[in-house]
């Protein structure tokens, strides 16, 4: 029964919402001012219709909008050419985006995974390793569903989002949020050979093994979803927050607004200043029959006859008209570009994400690795500082009844900042990592058939698991440097890792690892 | 000093202020989170000091354009006259757009 009351008051509220939106495309820039006319009590009604009929109150985007109704391409064009402009210097300044595998890959160079997701496509090489035993090399490809699924089915990657949108998100919901990675190792040989230490290992432990390795085979896949933090602006950390950003950008938030305001004084001036007697009077004409219309359809007739009026009146008064409306819509997308993005920056400061991390490492059984990460900006916008906690288990039975489910559990922290530059157009990055990872069971390997049992001169015949490294904590400490090339969306991460042994081997480690990275996204709209 | 912004009867969302008259007008919002960002009056950038901005009304018709920002999305905005006596007058009292973050002031200075 409750399921049907649900229902029906969906339905309802569908068909009232669907009545209040303009039959007109071009009036629906007003729509919220037409269902307030409509639903205003008696006495409300005409204080409505004022709020609609001033269009210097308010309504000057609005206006501009319906203007543009009349040539929607013409609109969209230059709306879709200012978001691609805005859009490139967003991806251009991002610091939570992760091209490269994750720390147990064999080709890793990252120690920690950032939790932000690729706006489209991105794809890394990477030569090195973690907490792996051996080095590999692997091909990364991540991905964003949504927009690799527009991609493929012929739509643009990343869909324009109207202006009356851009407060609230713009892209399928959920698939948005989703991304994918995808890993192949490159290695060409089939086996690598590692050497032991012989007082650390088990007794037994040859002084060398042959490992499995990859060869062009695939080793890994993740999926991730990224949850949003929105802030509650109403409580006290947020106010206290705002205060620090607002103080931080207020130059940025003024000259915003200046050149806003002087667009819009310099376009309108000519008709609700110089003219205002005459604009007046349009307003007294339409009032008493917008009063009159008392069904939709009527009031729609008069709303539009009425901004028909004003726009002829425009037309007439305000010169070089055309060209005036498309520099005031310019500004209104420049404004809400640079001005939502500060604001989203102190609305989703902190960003949450999950993901599932499958992985075949090489020369060892395959795991399942679950993976929470957080990325914020403490220090303000230009770094970034990055949490992971991760818990890996092997997926065989017949090793996790041998030698239990759980592999390890892994915490991980990175502080990342600009090197030079302003938000988008910087050098380079330099980051300092931290990770430790707790081995719960001993490491394992997979040994090939021309290996001998440990301790033994008999051939094995065939693959085995066996244990090689006990468990213990492993600590490993990364400086990394990131070159970014340009807005080209090619990056080239460096980094040096110093551990106290790897998840095989217990002997310390220092090693170095190189990538080339590649994010389609910052070359979104670089022209 | 009493407040000298009078809403103009004959006129929709119009004000009637002396010729010369030295107007202060403030922002404030429901969340207190929002900002008066910028102003301009008769196309000229008008001194703010935020949340207030100050302008001499010269004799005839004027036009005053300010932005607002706020974080809340469902913010209210009140636009109040500082009389200069320790009280303040609405004359504005309007819903934050953030789509729309500009609002304009016709004020008849006679």
């Amino acid at each position: 029964m409750r399921k049907y009351i649900f229902v029906s008051l969906l339905l309802g509220f569908s068909l009232l919402h669907a009545q209040s939106q303009a039959n007109n495309p071009a009036l629906r820039p007003f729509n919220d001012e037409l269902r307030t006319i409509l639903t205003a009590s008696p006495n409300n009604r005409p204080g409505a219709i004022d709020d609609f009929l001033c269009i210097e109150c308010s309504h000057y985007n609005q206006f501009v909008q319906y203007a543009n109704g009349a040539d929607p391409h013409r609109a969209d064009g230059l709306a879709k050419q200012v978001q691609q402009k805005l859009a490139n210097q967003v991806e251009q300044s991002r610091l939570d985006l992760q091209s490269g595998s994750s720390p147990g890959s064999s080709g890793s160079s990252s120690a920690v995974v950032k939790a932000g997701l690729s706006s489209i496509l991105s794809t890394a090489i990477e030569s090195g390793a973690i907490t792996q035993a051996i080095n590999g090399n692997t091909i990364n490809v991540t991905g964003n569903v949504d927009a690799v699924a527009r991609f493929l089915s012929g739509a643009p990657p990343i869909p324009f989002c109207p202006t009356s949108q851009v407060n609230k998100g713009c892209g399928t919901p959920v698939l948005k949020d989703l991304g994918f990675s995808v890993s192949v190792d490159t290695d060409q040989n089939s086996t690598k050979t590692a050497s032991t230490s012989t007082t650390d290992n088990p007794a037994g432990t040859p002084s060398s093994v042959n490992l499995l390795a990859g060869k062009n085979r695939f080793s890994g896949a993740t999926l991730k979803y990224v949850f949003r933090n929105p802030r509650d602006v109403h409580s006290k950390e947020f106010q206290s927050q705002w205060t620090g950003f607002y103080e931080t950008n207020e130059q940025k938030f003024k000259d915003a607004g200046a050149q806003l305001s002087s667009i819009l004084a310099k376009v309108f001036s000519p008709i609700i200043r110089d003219q205002n007697a005459a604009y007046t009077a349009i307003q007294m004409k339409h009032k008493p029959l917008l009063l009159a219309a008392t069904n939709q359809a009527a009031l729609e007739t008069e709303m539009a006859s009425y901004l028909d009026d004003v726009l002829a009146f425009g037309k007439a008064n305000i010169p070089d008209f055309e060209n005036q409306l498309r520099s005031v819509l310019s500004a209104y997308m420049l404004y809400l570009g640079n001005v939502n993005q500060m604001l989203q920056t102190i609305n989703e400061k902190t960003v949450f994400s999950a993901e599932y991390d499958f992985q075949r490492p090489q020369g060892q059984p395959d795991t399942s690795a679950f993976r929470i990460m957080s990325s914020f900006n403490p220090f303000g916008p230009d770094g970034t500082f990055s949490v992971n906690l991760a818990g890996t288990f092997y997926n065989s039975s017949s090793v996790s009844s041998q030698f239990g489910r759980w592999r390890d559990a892994q915490a991980s922290l990175q502080l990342e900042r600009r090197i030079g530059g302003d938000m988008a157009n910087y050098p380079a990055r330099f980051s300092l990592a931290a990770y430790f990872q707790y081995m719960v069971s001993p490491g394992l390997i997979s040994l090939d058939s021309s290996n001998f049992a440990p301790g033994t001169n008999i051939n094995l015949g065939q693959s085995a698991a066996i244990a090689l490294a006990p468990a213990g904590p492993i600590w490993i400490g990364e400086a990394k440097v990131t070159l970014k090339l340009k807005s080209s969306g090619a990056e080239i991460p460096i980094s040096i890792t110093q551990s106290n042994r790897t998840d095989l081997i217990k002997s310390t480690t220092t090693r170095g690892h190189i990538g080339l990275t590649f994010d389609f996204g910052k070359l979104f709209g670089s022209n | 000093m009493a407040c000298q912004l009078k809403r103009d009867p004959n006129g929709i969302h119009r004000f009637l202020a002396p010729s010369g008259a030295a107007i202060t007008l403030c922002v404030s919002s429901s969340s207190g989170l929002a900002h008066l960002t910028a102003a301009n009056f008769n196309n000229n950038p008008a001194t703010v000091n935020d949340p207030c901005v100050k302008f001499t009304v010269p004799n005839g018709i004027n036009f005053l354009v300010i932005t607002v920002v706020s974080p809340d999305n469902q913010d209210t905005i009140t636009v109040s006259e500082d009389c200069g006596d320790g009280t303040k007058t609405p004359i504005d009292h309007y819903a934050y757009k953030p789509s729309d973050p500009a609002r304009g002031f016709v004020i008849v200075g006679q």
